[in-house]
C-alpha cells in the first residue's frame, strides 16, 4: 500500500483539541455530523448484505450438492453484517447528547486517510467513468484508436494542458504497449472495425 | 536434494537470469516509487507471466519482491517517506542518520542487511522446504480446509485495523469466489448469466482490479501530488561512483560489525513471515522493538543508530523469503504479493500445495534459489542503480496513472481476450475504492478470491469421506488442534481489538 500521503487533507470532522485561550482548557473536539457519518460506514455491509441475499435467492431450487457451501457462506457473511452494522450503530448512538466527543471515540471513524469529501471525488470519478467508455469501446474502436482517445483525456482530467505534452506522451504510451504486447510477447490486442 | 541441484539448473539458464534481473531492478523501481507497491506490480505482471515458462515466470516476480523489499529504504532514509509498508521502521534511524550526513552509509547498511536477510531466511526456508511439505502431507481434505479457513481468519485478524472488517471482506472473497459452476454437480451459481463466470471467478481481473486500478484511481485524488518526488529527486546524491563504492564497503562493514543483530533480525523476520498475514511491517516493528530491548545502549535507538537500521532491513527480506514457505507448502498465499504467485501458478496449471515438492520441486526450489540470488545480486546492482533509479520518483502521477491503466487493460485483456475480464477489472478496481475508502480492507478479499476454491474443493471432499456427517471436521486430533487455533486466534483478535494501528499490510 503506498504510504501515507504526506499532503491529504484530514475530513471535515477529525477530531483535533486546541487550548481554549479564554479558559486554559481543551476545547470539546468538534462532532462529525453522525448520521451522514453513521450511512456512509454502513454503506459496505449493507452491499455485502445485499448481495449475500440476492446470492441465496439466486442459488434456490439448487440440490444439497451445489447448494450447501454457498449457504454457509451466506449465513456467515449475514451475522458478520449484523455485526458490522450493530456495532457502528453502538459506536454512534451511545455517544449522547450532552456529551462532546473526545479523541478516544473518534478514533473509530473508518481511516480519512481516502476521505470521501465532494472535492476529492472528482477526479476518481472521472477516470473511473473514462476507463468505463473505454471498456465499452474497445470492441468497436479496437484497443489502439480507443487508448489515443482516452488514454489523453485521463491526463488532461489530472491537470496536464500542454497539447504538445499530451500528444507526445500519448504517441509515447501507444507505441509502447505495441510493442509490448504485440511484438515481444506476441498477444494481439482488439483491432476493432480496423481489423 | 537432488531437486534442489534441479532447481538450481533452472536458475542457471540464460532466460531465467535474464528474468531475474529484470525483476530485481523493477523491485528497485516499484520500491521507490509512491504508488506502485510489489502487490500491485505483481498483479501487472501476471498477464506478463502467463507467456513464460513457469520458473522463469516465478522467477520474474519473486526477484522484483526481493528488489522492493531494500528499495523501500531509500526514500525512507532520505526523506523520511516509507517506498513501501515494511520501511517505515528504517526511517526511524535511517533518516536521522541521513539528516547526519551519513546518507549513503545509511542506505549502505540497508543494502547490506537486505542481502544478509535474504541469504539468511532463503537458506533456512532451502533446509526446511521438503520436511515441512512432508508434514503438510500428512494433512487430509478436512486439515486443509480447515488450514484454508485459519489462513483467512489470520489475515482477517492482522490486516487492517478492525477484525469484524477483516473478515467481512475475507467471506465476501470467498462468496464471490462461489459465482461459479458447482465443482460436485457443474451447475451455476449465481453466475447472473454470465458464461466467463461458469468456470470460475476470473481472479486475475479480480486481483489487477482491487490493486493496480483502485491504486490509481485513489491516486488521481486531487490533493495526491507528488511533492515528495520532487524533494527525494533532490535530496539524492550525486552519482559518483567511487564514493558510492566506499559507502557500500562502510555499510558492508558496519553491518557485518553486527552478526547478532543480522541473525536474531532474520530469525524473526522468517518465522513472522511463515505466518499468512502478518507481512513486513508488523515483522520490522517486532524486530526493532526487540533489537532495541536487547541493545546496551537502547537510547540511542530512533537518532541513528545503525542496528535500528540492520533490525528492520534483514528482517523485512527475511519476511519475504518466509511468506514462500505456506504459499508453496500449503497453498496458503503469506502476503499479497504471494497471493499473486499463487494465481501465477494455478495459471501455468500447478496446483499449490503439499503435493509440490512432489509434482513440482524443481521449480519450487528454483523459487527459493532466485530469492537467494536476487538478494545477493541487491549488493552491486543496489549500488549502481537503486539511488539513481530514485529518480523515478519524480515521474508524475499524470503520465504514471495512464500508463498503468493502459497496461491494465491490455493485460487482463490478453489473459482471456476477453472485454468482459476488462469490465470485471474495472468493477474491482471501483470496488477496492470503496472498501479502502470506508476502512475495510481489500487482502482479505483477495485472500478470500483465492482460498475459496481449495477450501470449497477441500470441504466437499472432506464432507464426502465422512459420509455427510459434519462431526467427521472434528474427528482428528489434528484438526481439534487447527479448530483450537482459530478459536483462540478469532478471541484473541476480538479482545485484544484496541491494539496500535499498524500500517495497512499490501505486500
Amino acid at each position: 500500500m503506498s504510504p501515507k500521503d504526506p499532503a491529504a487533507p484530514t475530513s471535515p470532522g477529525a477530531a483535533s483539541a486546541e487550548p481554549d485561550p479564554r479558559r486554559g482548557q481543551e476545547r470539546p473536539v468538534r462532532r462529525p455530523r453522525r448520521t451522514a457519518s453513521f450511512f456512509v460506514r454502513l454503506v459496505i455491509p449493507l452491499a455485502a448484505g445485499i448481495f449475500a441475499v440476492a446470492f441465496f435467492r439466486g442459488i434456490e431450487g439448487l440440490p444439497t450438492q451445489s447448494a450447501t457451501y454457498p449457504r454457509i457462506l451466506i449465513a456467515a457473511l449475514l451475522a458478520l453484517v449484523a455485526i458490522n452494522v450493530l456495532i457502528e450503530a453502538r459506536a454512534l448512538f451511545l455517544r449522547r447528547p450532552h456529551q462532546p466527543a473526545t479523541q478516544t471515540e473518534l478514533s473509530d471513524e473508518p481511516s480519512d486517510e481516502f476521505g470521501l469529501r465532494p472535492a476529492d471525488l472528482l477526479q476518481p470519478l472521472a477516470v473511473i467513468v473514462l476507463m468505463a467508455v473505454f471498456v465499452v469501446f474497445m470492441p468497436l474502436l479496437g484497443f489502439y484508436l480507443s487508448a489515443i482517445v482516452l488514454m489523453p483525456s485521463v491526463a488532461v482530467v489530472l491537470g496536464v494542458r500542454k497539447l504538445w505534452l499530451i500528444a507526445l506522451f500519448t504517441a509515447v504510451l501507444t507505441t509502447g504497449a505495441y510493442l509490448l504486447f504485440e511484438i515481444f510477447l506476441e498477444v494481439p490486442l482488439p483491432p476493432g472495425f480496423l481489423g | 536434494m537432488s531437486d534442489i541441484l534441479s532447481g538450481l539448473e533452472l536458475l542457471a539458464q540464460p532466460e531465467s537470469l535474464l528474468w531475474l534481473l529484470i525483476g530485481l531492478c523493477l523491485g528497485f523501481v516499484v520500491g521507490v516509487l509512491p504508488g506502485l507497491g510489489p502487490s500491485t506490480t505483481a498483479a501487472l505482471l501476471l498477464p506478463v507471466s502467463v507467456g513464460l515458462p513457469l520458473d522463469s515466470a516465478l522467477i520474474l516476480i519473486v526477484s522484483m519482491y526481493a528488489g522492493s523489499a531494500f528499495a523501500g529504504a531509500v526514500p525512507a532514509i532520505l526523506l523520511n517517506i516509507p517506498g513501501e509498508a515494511g520501511s517505515v521502521v528504517t526511517a526511524m534511524d535511517g533518516y536521522p542518520m541521513a539528516k547526519a550526513g551519513k546518507a549513503e552509509l545509511a542506505i549502505g547498511i540497508a543494502r547490506m542487511a537486505s542481502v544478509a536477510g535474504g541469504v539468511i531466511g532463503g537458506t533456512i526456508v532451502l533446509v526446511l522446504l521438503q520436511p515441512l511439505s512432508s508434514l503438510a502431507l500428512q494433512f487430509g481434505r478436512r486439515e486443509i480446509f480447515i488450514v484454508a479457513v485459519l489462513g483467512l481468519v489470520v489475515i482477517a485478524s492482522l490486516v487492517g485495523d478492525s477484525v469484524r472488517k477483516g473478515l467481512l471482506s475475507g467471506v465476501v472473497g470467498v462468496l464471490i469466489a462461489a459465482m461459479s459452476a458447482s465443482p460436485l454437480t457443474g451447475q451455476p451459481r449465481f453466475t447472473l448469466g454470465f458464461l466467463e463466470l461458469y468456470g470460475e471467478v476470473p481472479y486475475v481481473p479480480a486481483l489487477i482490479g482491487l490493486f493496480a486500478l483502485s491504486e490509481m484511481f485513489i491516486l488521481s485524488r486531487p490533493a495526491v501530488a507528488n511533492p515528495a518526488g520532487e524533494a527525494l529527486a533532490d535530496a539524492v546524491p550525486r552519482f559518483n561512483l567511487r564514493g558510492m563504492l566506499g559507502q557500500a564497503l562502510s555499510g558492508v562493514g558496519e553491518t557485518l560489525r553486527r552478526p547478532v543483530a543480522v541473525i536474531r533480525s532474520s530469525l524473526i523476520g522468517l518465522g513472522i513471515g511463515m505466518i499468512p498475514g502478518t507481512g513486513t511491517s508488523i515483522g520490522n516493528f517486532i524486530s526493532y522493538s526487540v533489537a532495541r530491548r536487547q541493545s546496551k545502549h537502547p537510547e540511542t535507538f530512533g537518532k541513528g543508530e545503525p542496528e535500528g537500521v540492520i533490525a528492520a532491513e534483514a528482517c523485512d527480506n527475511a519476511v519475504t523469503t518466509g511468506s514462500l514457505v505456506p504459499t508453496l507448502t500449503l497453498g496458503i498465499p503469506g502476503s499479497g504479493t504471494t497471493a499473486i504467485l499463487l494465481a501465477a501458478l494455478y495459471l501455468q496449471g500447478v496446483a499449490p500445495g503439499p503435493q509440490i515438492m512432489t509434482t513440482n520441486g524443481p521449480e519450487a526450489y528454483a523459487v527459493i534459489l532466485a530469492m537467494i540470488v536476487a538478494s545477493i545480486l541487491i549488493l552491486p546492482l543496489g549500488v549502481l542503480l537503486a539511488t539513481p533509479l530514485v529518480y523515478f520518483a519524480r515521474l508524475p502521477k499524470e503520465y504514471l496513472i495512464p500508463t498503468v491503466l493502459l497496461v491494465c487493460i491490455a493485460g487482463v485483456f490478453s489473459m482471456r481476450n476477453s472485454v468482459f475480464d476488462v469490465g470485471l477489472a474495472v468493477v474491482f478496481g471501483v470496488l477496492g475504492v470503496l472498501m479502502r475508502s470506508l476502512g475495510y480492507p481489500i487482502v482479505p478479499l483477495v485472500m478470500g478470491l483465492v482460498l475459496g476454491p481449495i477450501a470449497e474443493k477441500n470441504f466437499m471432499q472432506a464432507l464426502t469421506l465422512g459420509d455427510g456427517d459434519w462431526m467427521y471436521f472434528f474427528q482428528s486430533p489434528t484438526a481439534l488442534v487447527l479448530w483450537g487455533l482459530v478459536i483462540v486466534l478469532v478471541g484473541y483478535s476480538v479482545l485484544g481489538r484496541r491494539k496500535p494501528k499498524a500500517p495497512a499490510e499490501m505486500s
